[in-house]
């Protein structure tokens, strides 16, 4: 039976923390928050150490809608700083990538060394009569910085926890995988999704979603154990799951993924983590995808993804890597796209507010497609924002008509 | 030597028709303009890496595996278009031609609303399986674009 609009716009019944308002996806003023709770003060994945393999190298990143720059100094420390420059606050490095042993501003020359320490005033001279304007104390503004199984997370929060207590066992099924040989990213493209960017983390947290993706429920949901497979919850809304065997030969002209497999595995094997609040590492037994995502409107986020083999391997092995990346999650690949479409279509309907709600309340016993991961999700979210991801802006929601509470919740 | 007119303006006709093919997602008549051997590839040059990419890499066997799989996937709605710029064409050894052209990925929305979604250059290899027919003997598809739309899951 249809439903009328009072039941439409009624909130599901079922508790609190089973569903989500569609404000936290659409809502400015939900968005800025999060930029100031969330962004700004919790870990977050910057680049790969690979990107910055010698002395000197740097890239620039945003985050948080600010500027960063990630910097290997000339003693091969790994440090973050605001891309900005302490003069007249221009971006220091305007290039995605580069190689400096001084750090120097190109609109007037000042220079910066690795530490962030000012180190050149073009004609400083010119400020003797202003002693608070001199080398001493013009340094750029550093970002905390940890690099972990090569990734390196930054935190604009001088005060945030250090980076392993946030993280905890989180990245345990990592270790072998990403911390025994030297990896190296391959693979970086990006994709302007029409829709916010939590949307995007759910994907790679909902997996009842899978069912909508071809190539998933043939080579996974149709698999043996996929059902079987538990999710671990960490208090700071870190997910993993147990690892299963994906049967890639169940999709068209694929074959089984037997060779190359990382250290750790076994061949064919998959592992995700996802890291609170939008960085998911997978693995899919010979080759590892990292995505973040960039939050720029709350309608518009900007997808990173990478992927990532062994560093210094054989032109042959990279190709096959390549290959095996590219047939699930490159651009022109079988499942990372489609699932665009889907976030697409739900920001669509939720951009006016037509679509109110989403309803996570599967339980499974904690298997593959439980939405307590979600929930887990949304609790820390919540905890964080102060506010309820279900009625994020405290609205005064329209009580259910007596019918459907005679119903009484979803079970 | 040089190219005879008649090959040259059937090597332009050849490139029309494999653009036309793509665009009307006739994938059958895509493969009869390339030959047995055919290769096609995709890169992108990061410029956060400092390095190209490789994001497709087929042969025969496996465009048709990709072709047959297509109705199966999700898909962006809507039409796409290849805008290729007229082809430099050089005659090359063994009596082969390369033939470098821009192309923009055009894609077209049921609303009517249209997009630029990548910009890129083809270089192909064509060789003439009989005397006055050429046939694609491989196609590198090298994007400017790496940020990407939603999926295409068919070639550039």
């Amino acid at each position: 039976m249809s439903r009328n609009s009072r039941e439409w716009e009624a909130p599901p019944q079922v508790p609190a923390d089973h569903y989500v308002s569609s404000d936290i996806y659409v809502e400015q003023e939900v968005f800025d928050l999060e930029i100031d709770r969330i962004f700004r003060c919790q870990w977050k994945f910057a680049c790969h150490e690979s990107e910055l393999p010698e002395k000197g190298d740097f890239r620039t990143v945003n985050h948080a809608e600010w500027p960063l720059l990630i910097h290997r100094g000339m003693d091969g420390v790994v440090r973050a700083f605001l891309n900005v420059c302490s003069h007249r606050s221009s971006l220091v490095a305007t290039a995605p990538r580069g190689n400096a042993k001084v750090l120097t501003c190109f609109f007037h020359l000042w220079g910066f060394d690795s530490t962030g320490a000012c180190t050149e005033i073009t004609k400083p001279d010119g400020y003797s009569q202003c002693g608070a304007v001199s080398k001493g104390n013009m340094g750029l503004r550093e970002v905390k910085c940890s690099v972990s199984l090569g990734m390196v997370f930054v935190n604009m929060d001088d005060e945030a926890e250090e980076f392993d207590a946030y993280v905890g066992n989180a990245l345990e099924q990592l270790i072998e995988p990403m911390g025994t040989e030297p990896l190296e990213v391959f693979h970086l493209h990006r994709v302007q999704v029409n829709g916010n960017w939590k949307q995007w983390q759910e994907t790679n947290m909902e997996l009842y979603h899978e069912w909508g993706h071809v190539v998933n429920r043939t080579t996974s949901i149709m698999a043996k154990k996929y059902h079987e497979r538990e999710w671990s919850v960490h208090p700071n809304g870190h997910g993993w799951l147990a690892p299963f065997k994906v049967e890639y030969t169940n999709y068209k002209g694929w074959d089984q993924r037997d060779a190359l497999t990382l250290p750790g595995l076994t061949p064919g094997e998959f592992r995700v983590v996802d890291l609170f609040p939008n960085t998911t590492v997978i693995v899919r037994g010979s080759v590892i995808r990292i995505d973040t995502t960039i939050p720029v409107a709350p309608g518009i986020t900007i997808l990173e993804q990478r992927g990532l083999g062994i560093k210094g391997e054989s032109a042959e092995d990279r190709r096959t890597r390549q290959k095996h990346h590219n047939q699930f999650w490159g651009p022109l690949g079988r499942n990372l796209s489609e699932d665009v479409i889907f976030v697409d279509a739900v920001a669509q309907a939720n951009k006016r507010r037509a679509g109110l709600w989403g309803i996570f309340a599967r339980h499974e016993n904690m298997m593959s497609q439980d939405d307590e991961i979600m929930r887990a999700y949304y609790r820390v979210w919540s905890a964080m924002m102060g506010r309820p991801a279900s009625n994020p802006l405290g609205r005064d929601v329209v009580a259910a008509m007596p019918t459907m509470l005679m119903e009484g919740p979803v079970k | 030597m040089s190219l005879a007119f008649e090959h040259a303006q059937a090597v332009h006709n050849l490139l029309a028709d494999v653009a036309s093919h793509l665009d009307a997602e006739q994938w059958d008549d895509f493969l009869t303009c390339c030959n047995g051997e055919f290769q096609y590839k995709v890169t992108a040059f990061s410029a956060d890496l400092g390095a190209d990419m490789v994001w497709l890499e087929h042969d025969v066997k496996e465009l048709k595996e990709m072709f047959s799989m297509i109705p199966k996937h999700v898909r962006m709605r809507g039409v796409l278009r290849r805008h290729v710029s007229p082809a430099r064409i050089t005659l090359i050894d063994g009596g082969e031609v390369s033939a470098a052209s821009t192309v923009l990925l055009v894609h077209t929305a049921e609303s009517g609303e249209t997009k630029v979604i990548a910009s890129g250059r083809y270089f192909d290899r064509i060789a003439f399986d009989a005397p006055d027919t050429p046939r694609l003997v491989s196609r590198h598809v090298a994007l400017d674009t790496i940020t990407w739309n939603p999926g295409l899951h068919v070639p550039v």
